[in-house]
């Protein structure tokens, strides 16, 4: 069952998906429901013996293609909807072991393909009117299952981050006549206090505003608005600075990092979005190599994060950890 | 149910393959017929995909 509630204080649509509660935890990696069948094995949820990437719908999704009524009725101040929307799981690989920075950028340029043909069949679908390709990487931030893996929600709203990010970039164009990412990215280039990595195609630096310690933005030096908009050499770029910003955060504490990889992306609900700027965003919850950074009161209650670290300081720390980009 | 696509563009073809699962969700299978960079950084210049 899912459904979903509107929010009259904020002004926003949450999802309650009940059947969620029995999802896979955390399961041991001879019983990985992300790993290939093999024979004689038990069967796992992908039918085959072997795979480079899979995309496929979600077992325990929070949004359906079909969803069922929901539980309860709208009643006045509360509004409630069907839980429409469809939930990926994109499998990177095969490998149970690895992870996204632990494979050769070509595969991860394979990724960068996958995204964006999933973002480019996604925003067809009528209903659907956001494409958010995002990454749960480690129990720090709650993943329930260990295999490298990311996903894709296709919203039937354009979800609040983004529709603030639209806001401010939409005040800001208003205001100077000037894109705030194509500023920012100026501004971080030229300055190169808080750069962490850059090529040809795209800037990654911890944003000014940084909440998390280890907080990484990655942009495109072009103003674009979706993966759909990138060149050939520009998705080999992408693919290219994601290696480089991911090796360093798992040199960092020498483990593998965790953190959540957002995609932000223009709606796919036929606006124009010309104020709007492609970028990537990670939140690392290590402060450091022992500490976690929670949200507690001021961040959860109040919506205002208290970063414990300088942005200029990190970006130091995580800038000596970057090497070149190897193709083969 | 199976279904296959190619698509090709210059930074080498990319073939997709659709099943449909028992419990009625699709699952794509992509493989790759990937270029080595070189290649790719001759061809792909200034164009777009």
């Amino acid at each position: 069952m899912s459904e979903l509630r509107y929010n009259p204080l904020l002004g926003e649509w949450l999802a309650t998906a009940t059947h969620r509660q029995d999802r896979t935890f955390l399961p041991p990696a001879d019983f990985c429901p992300l790993c290939p069948t093999k024979p004689g094995a038990f069967p796992t949820e992908v039918p085959e013996q072997d795979y480079d990437i899979v995309a496929f719908e979600n077992r325990f999704p929070s949004l359906k293609r079909y969803p069922d009524p929901p539980a309860v009725e709208p009643d006045g101040v509360y509004a409630v909807e069907p839980g429409i929307g469809v939930c990926e799981v994109i499998l990177y690989s095969p490998d149970h072991q690895t992870s996204l920075a632990a494979e050769p950028v070509e595969k991860i340029h394979k990724l960068v393909r996958v995204w964006r043909h999933r973002f480019e069949e996604l925003e067809k679908q009528s209903f659907v009117k956001y494409v958010f390709i995002f990454e749960n990487k480690g129990e720090a931030v709650g993943v329930t299952l260990h295999h490298p893996h990311g996903q894709i929600y296709a919203y039937p709203f354009v979800p609040p981050v983004v529709a603030k990010e639209l806001a401010q970039t939409e005040l800001y164009l208003a205001k100077s006549s000037h894109c705030l990412l194509c500023d920012i990215i100026d501004k971080e280039t030229l300055a190169g206090i808080r750069m962490v990595a850059e090529n040809d195609s795209f800037a990654a630096y911890i944003p000014f505003f940084a909440r998390y310690p280890f907080e990484v933005h990655i942009a495109s030096k072009k103003h674009l608005q979706a993966l759909t908009d990138m060149t050939a050499a520009e998705m080999r770029d992408l693919a290219a600075i994601l290696k480089q910003v991911l090796s360093a955060y798992d040199k960092l504490f020498s483990r593998s990092f965790p953190y959540i990889m957002a995609i932000h992306q223009r709606p796919s609900d036929g606006g124009t979005y010309e104020h709007y700027h492609f970028h990537i965003e990670f939140y690392p919850p290590m402060r450091t190599a022992v500490k976690l950074k929670y949200l507690a009161g001021s961040e959860a209650g109040a919506g205002m994060f208290i970063n414990d670290t300088l942005p200029e300081t990190k970006a130091a720390e995580l800038r000596a950890l970057v090497e070149p980009v190897e193709w083969k | 149910m199976s279904s296959e696509t190619e698509l090709n563009d210059e930074q080498g073809a990319m073939h997709h393959r659709e099943i449909t699962l028992s419990d009625g969700r699709y699952m794509i299978f992509y493989t790759f017929d990937v270029q080595t960079a070189r290649e790719d950084d001759v061809d792909d210049q200034g164009e777009d995909v």
